[in-house]
């Protein structure tokens, strides 16, 4: 018998996202990879980012024509669900999937995070490899852009990890 | 968020709740093509205090756009947020 913990400080369960060129670099990925397969089929890691991969595809799917709102919003683009999977599946623990996954009308999509009625977190992913993000902790406030690239930036990271805690 | 510099909204001071639903549903049900869960009410003294505008924009009667919206996406994303905070939610019965 086990019991789910929620996962609040973990340093996460990722695929590898570094880069090796030799054998040995090989084996270990593909060992490392199954582990992190096994954990992805566990009921407690698994399935709440299955699920979490589900609504998304449907939003895409609800989301891929022109004037999918009736104002004349752009269909969501292929990379922006795309970079949407990615960043799910590199989230260190079920614990940072996003509370709302929103299309915007120029094709991008927006994650949103949530924590009470005054610390909120969101993100915009486009396709093009960047993460737009701002939020309200509270009295303070922040917006910026960064790169998005083999791992989920740190400036992102830290925010979750503020709002969540 | 905005669309275009814009966004949409009906101004709806001084009509009924009644009336509010209604507008949601002639104008904005019938063109998604979807159900309606709810709106959001706010004034437009907090739109401006933001450092945003409210113009009308009609046809339809009492349709208007929130403009004056920053160039950076990032900082849009603030402003909403900072919108969305101060607006009422009503949900639809």
């Amino acid at each position: 018998m086990s019991v789910a913990i929620t996962c609040t400080d973990c340093t996460g369960i990722s695929y590898v996202t570094g880069k090796g060129f030799s054998a040995a670099f090989e084996t270990l990925k593909e060992c490392y990879e199954k582990v992190v397969n096994d954990f992805r089929d566990t009921e407690t890691l698994g399935r709440p980012l299955h699920q979490a991969l589900q609504s998304l595809e449907e939003v895409f799917k609800e989301c891929s024509e022109d004037n999918w709102d009736g104002y004349n919003a752009h269909p969501m683009t292929e990379g922006a669900y795309y970079e949407a999977v990615r960043l799910f599946e590199m989230l260190p623990s079920p614990t940072f999937l996003p509370d709302e996954v929103t299309p915007e009308p120029d094709g991008s999509i927006s994650l949103e995070w949530y924590k009470g009625k005054t610390r909120l977190f969101a993100i915009s992913l486009s396709g093009r490899n960047e993460i737009v993000y701002a939020g309200i902790f509270g009295p303070n406030e922040i917006h910026g852009t960064v790169y998005f690239g083999a791992s989920v930036p740190k400036r992102v990271m830290e925010n979750l990890k503020d709002l969540l805690s | 968020m905005p669309h275009k510099g814009e966004t949409s909204v009906f101004r709806v001071s001084g009509i009924s709740d009644i009336e509010i639903w209604h507008i949601g549903e002639k104008y904005v049900v019938s063109s998604q093509n979807k159900p309606l869960f709810g709106r959001a009410d706010i004034t437009a003294s907090i739109i401006m205090d933001n450092g945003l505008d409210v113009i009308p924009q009609e046809p339809p009667v009492k349709h208007a756009n929130i403009i004056g919206w920053p160039e950076d996406k990032s900082k849009q994303m603030e402003m909403a947020m900072q919108l969305a905070l101060k607006a009422q939610f009503h949900k639809k019965d």
